[in-house]
């Protein structure tokens, strides 16, 4: 019996014989030691505001009104708010709202971008031609703006927030996946399967998804990062997350106000929100190099 | 050229048309009026301020007069600022936007090309190493971080500078970074690859063999190439410059038309966010054609295709 399964998996081995893309990145991404610190940070901070709230004996609009704008203590680890309010705590909410936002906005982004991307790609000729004209034509518009628009008319909901800033992000996503299927469809591999007369479901599925997730991984990750900071500047401005509940750019934008006399109000938000997107950026450029060893020449 | 830079002209009319009507439809799906939400005033005021606004008319009518009122360049009346037209917040806030951006671009090509270059000179050494770790920080450091801490910093800690206001040269300083340096640090990173894919070309090999000086190579057979990502870039930069400005403006409080923007998207002051879109469009789109024209300019390749 053992001998069995030693031998089918010798025969899985010899069948993936060379390593497999995933193994290949997997393999420079560990050697990436920047890549992988910005992996473990992005973990820690991740796990303290998701993890964190409930370990934490405050909740984010618990008040103490005898300890208002008090500086980091003992107690509160960050010191508290102008309204009495745990400092860390509201730091950990935010940070759920913050990479949510970020996490969903990048979801909906990618649904769009890949759907789009894959049909244009797929299609090629005049349809193809047209709907990449209609991404050349959205680029050029003034899109922030227009997600503040949609903030101002649609009143100030986090549902509408991400979907509103997905809908900003897919674009150069769909110009990724489509240029990915439109070199993929005329290489020689798909063309072999296609002479083994294996369905076309399975073309998709086991030759195509697999080369475009690459790409698209590592952009989704760039995606991210750049949706959190869209999310935080509607917040600045108070046009995204509202109060009581928090973000980072809405903690940012308080403790901006009042930086001159209770700096750690500004100082604690500012750099966890800055830490994040040091981490995310990271963590891209390491699988970029890991997973798209054509663009990571140099 | 000018059938090319006549063709973009003509494709970009159906665009602002497109933005001017899908802006126009999405104020008017926004529950509530412009000024249904402000104290009560009473029933027969409002219908007055309605009638006179042409707010009572069916909407296709409405439509149909803004864009009337377009094509004459009148974008109408401010709601909130009584007695002011849309165009005259945009003629009197619009300089100091414009000059506030062009500090911020003119520190960022400063910083960026520069450092850039350096790095691409000695890639994986200090020389590299130390510029670009800069620029991770500055690309890390968004404009709501940034000008706020540099604000706290130099503003309060020094006090060299005023930490409000549009006045002195000395006030433009810190807006004018703090919107800068995150390109900066962008055209850092451009200037870098751009550079690098340039510099391993056989024809830098050749001028290099030819004994050319090392600083003729770089200047005058590898600059202008490697400089192309750093164009393109540019496009998209003047966008994010603008959509920048309303934080800065707002940190700083600087009377531009920024924090007009994001002023009348809190009082909803309709006339003037629609006014103030069209116009940040019709710029988004000029600046696109200004950065074709010079990326063909530059790129003899690109030439062939139109």
């Amino acid at each position: 019996m053992g001998a069995l399964i030693d031998n089918t998996a010798n025969e899985a081995l010899t069948l993936e014989s060379g390593t497999s893309l995933w193994k290949d990145a997997w393999y420079h991404f560990t050697r990436n030691r920047l890549a992988l610190l910005g992996g473990c940070i992005f973990l820690v901070v991740f796990l303290f505001s998701f993890a964190g709230p409930w370990l934490s004996p405050y909740s984010y609009n618990d008040q103490d009104l005898s300890l208002v704008s008090q500086p980091p203590s003992k107690a509160h680890w960050m010191g508290t708010d102008n309204l009495g309010r745990d400092l860390c705590t509201r730091i950990m909410y935010g940070g759920r709202v913050s990479i949510g936002v970020g996490f969903a906005a990048t979801a909906v982004s990618l649904l769009i971008g890949v759907l789009y991307g894959t049909v244009s790609g797929y299609a090629g000729g005049k349809t193809d031609a047209l709907m990449m004209r209609i991404v050349d034509i959205l680029y050029a518009l003034p899109f922030t703006i227009f997600v503040i628009l949609l903030m101002v008319i649609f009143g100030r909901n986090i549902v509408l927030l991400f979907l509103a800033i997905g809908a900003v992000e897919w674009l150069t996503m769909a110009r990724i996946v489509r240029g990915q299927v439109l070199s993929l469809k005329k290489l020689e591999f798909i063309e072999a399967a296609v002479a083994l007369g294996l369905s076309r479901n399975r073309i998709i599925l086991r030759h195509l998804i697999p080369n475009v997730l690459g790409p698209v991984i590592v952009y989704a990750t760039l995606t991210v990062p750049s949706a959190m900071l869209l999310e935080a500047v509607l917040s600045f401005l108070g046009l995204g997350v509202q109060p009581p509940m928090s973000s980072w750019g809405l903690l940012i934008k308080d403790g901006s106000e009042m930086m001159e006399v209770y700096p750690w109000l500004l100082i604690f938000p500012a750099f966890f929100f800055s830490v994040t997107l040091f981490a995310l950026n990271f963590l891209g450029d390491g699988l970029r190099d890991a997973l798209d060893p054509q663009s990571a020449q140099d | 050229m000018l059938k090319f830079i006549a063709s973009r002209l003509l494709q970009s009319i159906p665009v602002l048309l497109l933005i001017a009507t899908a802006t126009f439809f999405m104020v008017r799906l926004a529950p509530g009026g412009p000024f249904s939400q402000e104290r009560q005033v009473s029933p027969v005021i409002l219908e007055k301020i309605n009638e006179h606004y042409g707010l009572n008319d069916p909407i296709i009518v409405q439509y149909g007069n803004y864009l009337k009122n377009l094509f004459k360049l009148d974008l109408g009346p401010s709601y909130a600022y009584q007695g002011r037209s849309v165009k005259e917040l945009i003629a009197e806030s619009f300089p100091v936007s414009l000059e506030l951006g062009c500090y911020a671009l003119l520190v960022a090509l400063a910083l960026g090309i520069p450092a850039g270059i350096i790095a691409s000179l000695k890639p994986n050494t200090l020389y590299d190493y130390l510029p670009m770790s800069f620029s991770m920080l500055g690309i890390c450091l968004p404009t709501f971080v940034l000008g706020p801490l540099l604000a706290l910093t130099l503003g309060i800690g020094l006090g060299w500078f005023h930490v409000s206001g549009w006045y002195t040269l000395g006030d433009r300083v810190l807006p004018s970074l703090t919107l800068g340096l995150f390109y900066g640090a962008y055209i850092a990173r451009l200037t870098r690859a751009g550079m690098l894919e340039i510099l391993s070309k056989d024809f830098i090999r050749t001028a290099r063999a030819k004994g050319v000086p090392e600083h003729k190579v770089i200047f005058k057979h590898s600059l202008k190439g490697g400089m192309l990502p750093v164009v393109n870039f540019l496009g998209p930069a003047v966008a994010g410059l603008i959509s920048g400005s309303f934080v800065v403006e707002t940190i700083f409080q600087i009377p531009g038309l920024g924090r007009h923007f994001v002023n009348a998207a809190f009082n909803r002051d309709y006339t003037m966010i629609m006014g103030t879109v069209l116009f940040y469009a019709i710029l988004i789109v000029l600046f696109n054609l200004v950065v074709d024209i010079i990326q063909a300019a530059m790129n003899p390749r690109l030439r062939l295709h139109d």
